[in-house]
């Protein structure tokens, strides 16, 4: 290797070259660039991914305010080629509450893009909200009279950790058979996904996987149809990103 | 992608100026950029397109920083050199320093030409392919980006030897 400074310098040279080489991607950091490359690539869950996820330019991107609801514990993607998981040892049942809240956005984000990911995370509801709710019959609630608020008739926690991991499973499957080309098996999975999951925390996710599945399924235009509806509902979706070849 | 060029992709933007704390935050969106643009990287030149990526978005990083210090600090000289005392040089935070000093001091051409060669240890034929540059002008700058090199060290050290004096 070729000298850069004078002999009685070789000592400051070296200590300049080692400067400039050691910097890494430390495994924490790998991890944040996984969970944010997740939204384009599967699914990232539970605790660390959460934290991850709620890092900085990670929730610059992805905070919607629904996901980040969620993403107490959860923080949730798709794209790519698969699913990556980053479950803690602890059942998520006896975690403590993560009180984690969203970072700031700094200074040098636009505007623009803070209220963009505020407009994605309403649109996200809204679209769960519109697809129809077969868990509880219509008038269920007549017999019983007036009915407490919604805050008030929460599901125990347990209940709900246990829904969500049955829902996360699900997607999980249903990701894992848009991997494996498997088109059929995918949109059985995601018609399953629609029947017992129709207000899902994973919604988006199980659109985006539904949308590849028709496409390997062979049904192009039902999947350009729906790709294209996507993109104009959430045109700034890091998620939109894996679906846009679709929508032709 | 990631694990592979991770660490190449953290570095390369470190050494392009790109301040420590905001290393996570600009190597994700080297990522996000090679995810939206995965159909048009050809294989075999993940790392060519990474490392066009990084410079772009360390240039970003850079003019966005010296925005700020303008606003903040109203500093006329943003790239000042950090002290140079020798019995302080056990600190790698201060070779640090002094090695963003001097590289700030370089234009972008020979900067990139001269941290692939030097911390990323490629040689001039690699740097010309990665940077589709023809050899000669790879040569040529890393001629001078060296004697860039060596002239900024002896300044700093010469200054530092006055303000001791």
């Amino acid at each position: 290797m070729d000298p850069l400074l004078h002999p009685q310098d070789r000592e400051l040279e070296a200590e300049l070259r080692r400067a400039g080489r050691e910097v890494t991607l430390s495994p924490a950091a790998q991890d944040r660039l996984l969970a944010a490359l997740g939204v384009a690539a599967g699914v990232t869950v539970a605790g660390e991914a959460a934290a991850a996820a709620s890092t900085s330019f990670v929730s610059k991107l992805f905070a919607s305010k629904s996901m980040l609801a969620a993403a107490s514990m959860v923080s949730v993607g798709a794209i790519g080629a698969g699913v990556y998981f980053a479950r803690s040892a602890q059942p998520v049942s006896d975690r403590p509450p993560v009180s984690r809240p969203a970072e700031p956005v700094h200074a040098t984000t636009p505007v623009g893009a803070a209220a963009a990911t505020e407009r994605e995370g309403t649109a996200a509801n809204a679209v769960v909200a519109t697809e129809p709710d077969t868990s509880a019959p219509a008038d269920s609630t007549s017999e019983r009279g007036p009915t407490l608020p919604r805050t008030g008739a929460r599901k125990p926690t347990t209940d709900v950790n246990a829904a969500f991991r049955d829902e996360l499973a699900l997607v999980e499957a249903l990701s894992r058979a848009v991997k494996a080309g498997n088109g059929s098996l995918a949109l059985a999975h995601s018609a399953d996904y629609k029947r017992r999951f129709p207000r899902g925390k994973l919604g988006l996710e199980a659109q985006v996987l539904h949308i590849e599945a028709l496409a390997l399924a062979g049904n192009r235009s039902e999947a350009s149809r729906l790709a294209q509806g996507f993109l104009k509902r959430y045109p700034d979706s890091p998620i939109a990103a894996r679906i846009r070849r679709f929508a032709h | 992608m990631v694990s592979e060029h991770g660490t190449f992709v953290a570095r390369t933007l470190r050494n392009l100026g790109v301040p420590a704390r905001e290393l996570d935050d600009c190597v994700q969106r080297v990522y996000i950029v090679a995810d939206r643009r995965l159909n048009d990287i050809r294989p075999g030149c993940e790392r060519a397109f990474l490392f066009r990526s990084a410079a772009h978005i360390a240039a970003h990083a850079r003019r966005s920083l010296a925005r700020k210090r303008e606003v903040l600090e109203e500093d006329p000289h943003p790239l000042r050199a950090p002290p140079f005392q020798p019995d302080e040089l056990t600190q790698r935070k201060q070779f640090r320093e002094l090695l963003d000093s001097v590289l700030n001091s370089m234009s972008d051409e020979l900067r990139n030409v001269f941290i692939l060669h030097t911390f990323e240890e490629l040689t001039m034929a690699e740097i010309a392919e990665l940077l589709e540059l023809p050899p000669g002008t790879v040569a040529s700058r890393l001629r001078r980006a060296r004697g860039m090199f060596r002239d900024r060290i002896e300044a700093l050290k010469a200054g530092a030897t006055q303000e001791s004096a």
